[in-house]
């Protein structure tokens, strides 16, 4: 009998917080289309003009007395209708003007890698314009000149300022190409060290630098299996709770929440 | 201050009766603790960073008392971080007295563990560790290993670089020894020979002081 009375106050207790959940959430959400109605920007934030864009994240960003060079964005997709790929074209157009050099997407199931990766590939080429100064480059998976062990090297000059590598990864690159290490014949067990390690991984992995900064989209504050030697220092930050709702404000709030984080290393 | 606090815990009413209600749905099997600010919590509190640990410490047996008794399974504790022997020597002493001390209590303290039946467990590069603090860590295992109702894992002289790199070089070992052969190695192999392998996969990362680091 007791028991059962605790059951029905867990199922109470649980339901007023769905519900509160919930009002909460549609409420952010009918305040975030209210405001793009108020502000009459277009759904496809593309279409704004791309100087006004770079004004104004220049602006924000500013003051800021740390900002990512590498950021890692974590999606939880399920199949390929969740995707709105325009969305990460967008991502991709923010951190080229924030002085990102690296961008690396992530889902667990691979979906955006394996099935969606010529898409993007695509839209990037046609929405995205390019200023003269800037250079965007498709890591060692999707660059067809770029073997595996080289990797992209950085900084390319070519006389471009701003320079962008876009990955795309999946839990295969997580886990799998571990392997690769295993059977490495240079490695003999008295050279096994962090250091040593380390420096096969780079290569492993196109040189990529660690990513300080790691965006997710959803509610749960999770790795998911991303690149597990390369996130011991990573900040975990909720960008969005759905990609479709990802907004320029909420990247910049991010960036912001980053700056203020205070790495102390260990010591 | 002890490791299984029995008499010392008094749970209020509503603690009670919220861990009554919480056993009624879904718990997570395995919870992992980063215990972080201590120092932060200390100097805001005007007092020195080693009662801030002992403080820290005396809060964590408490927390591993509600997962006692909430029936979480596994409970992992982030205690000390290879990268925390860049600190003050003096520090490091304070950390690691405290550790021998808790440790050795444990020995103390095993009939209550077998009643419980909590078997410790400590993972990391126990290598790096001082002589002393490695004989206690030893002995607390070893007193605690046939006990299963609950495990306690303690994170000492640990990184999970050091543990991945730990892993790979007892496979590299195991080919070279010809224990192994290439059809064999796999990723699969790799969790197997981790610190952690007997442990079940994290349901939840609690970190304390608000950083976002995971």
């Amino acid at each position: 009998m007791e028991s059962m009375i605790l059951k029905a106050i867990w199922f109470i207790i649980h339901f007023i917080v769905d519900l509160i959940e919930s009002l909460f959430y549609y409420g952010l959400e009918f305040r975030e289309n209210f405001i793009y109605f108020i502000k009459n920007i277009s759904i496809d934030s593309l279409s704004r003009s791309k100087k006004n864009e770079l004004a104004y994240i220049e602006a924000r960003i500013n003051d800021l007395k740390k900002l990512p060079k590498h950021i890692a964005v974590i999606l939880n997709i399920n199949n390929k209708k969740d995707v709105d790929l325009s969305k990460l074209v967008n991502l991709v157009s923010w951190s080229m003007n924030s002085n990102v050099n690296f961008i690396s997407f992530y889902d667990y199931k691979g979906i955006l890698k394996n099935q969606l990766a010529s898409s993007f590939h695509q839209l990037i080429k046609d929405k995205l314009t390019l200023n003269n100064d800037e250079n965007l480059v498709w890591g060692p998976d999707y660059n067809l000149k770029a073997s595996l062990n080289e990797g992209v090297e950085f900084p390319h000059r070519n006389g471009f300022i701003k320079h962008l590598v876009i990955n795309i990864y999946s839990s295969y690159d997580s886990y799998s190409l571990f392997n690769k290490l295993l059977t490495d014949d240079e490695l003999s067990s008295k050279d096994i060290k962090i250091e040593n390690v380390n420096k096969k991984i780079s290569k492993l992995y196109g040189n990529i630098p660690e990513p300080e900064l790691a965006l997710y989209i959803g509610k749960t504050t999770c790795t998911a299996g991303f690149l597990p030697w390369h996130i011991r220092l990573t900040e975990f930050i909720q960008i969005s709770y759905k990609l479709k709702n990802l907004t320029l404000d909420k990247y910049i709030r991010v960036l912001y929440k980053y700056a203020k984080c205070e790495q102390r290393y260990g010591k | 201050m002890s490791w299984i606090r029995n008499e010392e815990l008094k749970l209020s009413f509503f603690e009670n009766l919220a861990i009554k209600i919480i056993k009624q749905g879904p718990i997570p099997k395995h919870i992992a603790f980063i215990m972080d600010g201590n120092r932060r919590w200390a100097t805001k509190f005007n007092l020195n960073k080693s009662e801030g640990h002992k403080f820290g410490f005396e809060k964590l047996s408490e927390a591993l008392q509600w997962c006692l008794e909430i029936g979480i399974q596994e409970v992992t504790v982030y205690a000390f971080s290879i990268e925390n022997f860049k600190r003050s020597q003096d520090e490091i002493d304070t950390l690691m007295g405290l550790a021998k001390e808790k440790f050795a209590k444990v020995l103390e303290e095993k009939d209550k563990l077998h009643e419980k039946g909590v078997k410790i467990r400590v993972v990391g590069n126990l290598d790096m560790l001082p002589n002393d603090v490695q004989k206690v860590v030893a002995d607390a295992m070893l007193l605690t290993k046939d006990n299963s109702k609950s495990i306690l894992n303690v994170a000492f002289a640990y990184t999970s670089r050091d543990e991945i790199t730990n892993s790979i070089k007892t496979i590299v070992e195991g080919v070279e020894n010809n224990e192994l052969i290439s059809e064999d190695l796999d990723n699969v192999l790799i969790d197997e020979c981790m610190y952690t392998n007997q442990s079940s996969p994290v349901d939840l990362l609690v970190r304390t002081s608000g950083e976002m680091r995971l």
